[in-house]
């Protein structure tokens, strides 16, 4: 029971990101019995300040939201492999005493693939899942590259093709429970008009333990996000500073019959770490999880 | 191979620490006029910024860029017939803003309006003089918004 609710969180520990297009994801894995699951979550996050490049934090003049709706789906092919996709759906707001701006739309669609590399069939006391999964970002959103708009409220992705490879461990020892993952993505060069943007590769990697009483898991989950510097060519030629920052997630979830459960979360990216050109964010997350059995 | 681990290191390294909030001075320093310069290195055009309201997050601000001294009678000759591109960019994340117009009064002042700051930050006003599609100089300016 425990297991199917480590699956549900560690796809959006990674949301509540960066600047403008929210930074990036990982799909939901199943990590239990389940032959399919399906997620529809809700994330409200709200700017608290900018991580400069020197790592000075500068307040906004204003209030800066972000909402992102998220249907999310994961099946089994077989006995140990699984696709997943992710669909996400943004809306930007910003507003100061003199000035407001709302941008939405769809944001990256993700899909990924994923193969139980170790099991666990026989309930070893203490060596864990790994799950091995390769993810393709689509460039359905719309790039920060693109925008005219005051706080880049129309950017609703990063608007590149980018292709990842990650692992995850999870195990449960008693009452607690432990996962850990980590990931790469090359995102691919693109034009913009007159501007070559070649964007620098992700990194991010992720651990957390949550502790399960009866139908409720509280977990405790921190990721840590690294985009290396990239830069632009064409009509300007120009470094990219690289973007860094931590994320910290508290979250309780609670299994409302065998195949339904909920989760809320609450993220904040100003608590660990020295984040640099970042917007820092701190979410709200909910989120619905339908599993269908194996 | 060097790179992915340099990269998860960097990445672990700052799980070791609680953020510590540095804020900027919210009072922005104002300028002198010195630091309003602009100046075209290959061409030897000295010029200077004056700003008709000044630069701010999201106002449609407005300057001139007045030409000030030039160092051959060649670089006038090239100036005259040159055009003036204007672009704005926030070079620590890469992007840049609505298109600026230019006007060009006379061959020493060009007006630069529908300059827009999208967002609080560092930002450059990059000048490129061109004749044609021929790039003739480029210059940077740099400021904090």
């Amino acid at each position: 029971m425990f297991l199917f609710i480590i699956g549900l969180f560690l796809s959006h520990n990674a949301d509540a990101a960066s600047c403008c297009s929210g930074g990036t994801s990982t799909t939901a894995i199943i990590t239990n019995n389940d032959q399919a699951q399906f997620t529809a979550s809700m994330m409200f996050s709200s700017v608290h300040a900018q991580a400069r490049t020197d790592g000075k934090w500068q307040k906004l003049d204003g209030d800066k939201t972000r909402e992102i709706f998220t249907m999310e789906g994961s099946a089994l092919l077989g006995d140990r492999t699984q696709i997943s996709l992710s669909a996400p759906f943004q809306k930007n707001s910003y507003e100061s005493s003199t000035q407001n701006a709302n941008g939405s739309g769809v944001g990256d669609v993700k899909m990924s693939f994923a193969y139980e590399a170790v099991t666990d069939w026989d309930y070893s006391k203490y060596r864990p899942k790994i799950y091995v999964y390769s993810q393709a970002q689509l460039p359905t959103g719309k790039s920060i590259y693109e925008t005219q708009e005051l706080e880049a409220v129309d950017s609703t992705g990063t608007g590149l093709l980018g292709l990842g490879v990650g692992a995850v461990a999870v195990k449960t020892i008693k009452k607690w429970d432990y996962n850990a993952n980590i990931f790469t993505q090359k995102l691919f060069d693109k034009s913009f008009g007159a501007i070559r943007i070649e964007p620098g590769n992700i990194y991010q990697t992720s651990v957390g333990v949550g502790y399960n009483y009866t139908a409720w898991r509280f977990g405790i989950n921190n990721l840590a996000y690294l985009q290396d510097s990239g830069k632009t060519s064409g009509m300007v030629d120009s470094k990219i500073s690289i973007e860094r920052y931590v994320s910290s997630t508290l979250l309780v979830s609670y299994l409302y019959e065998e195949d339904l459960s909920v989760t809320a979360s609450y993220s904040d990216q100003t608590l660990i770490g020295k984040p640099v050109n970042t917007q820092l964010s701190r979410a709200v997350f909910l989120s619905l999880q339908k599993h269908w059995p194996r | 191979m060097k790179n992915f681990i340099l990269a998860f290191t960097l990445l672990i390294q700052p799980l070791t620490a609680c953020a510590k909030a540095d804020y900027v001075s919210q009072d922005k320093p104002v300028s002198p006029s010195s630091a309003y310069q602009v100046i075209f290195k290959k061409l030897g055009i000295y010029a200077e910024i004056e700003w008709a309201n000044p630069p701010q997050k999201s106002q449609d601000s407005k300057f001139h860029l007045k030409v000030l001294g030039m160092v051959s009678e060649e670089s006038m000759q090239k100036l005259e017939s040159a055009t003036l591109e204007v672009i704005l960019w926030m070079p620590s994340m890469g992007h840049g803003s609505s298109p600026t117009s230019v006007q060009k009064v006379n061959s020493s002042t060009f007006d630069v309006s529908n300059v827009y700051f999208i967002m609080d930050g560092d930002w450059e006003i990059r000048f490129v003089l061109k004749n044609g599609s021929q790039v003739l100089d480029e210059a940077t300016y740099s400021l904090d918004i």
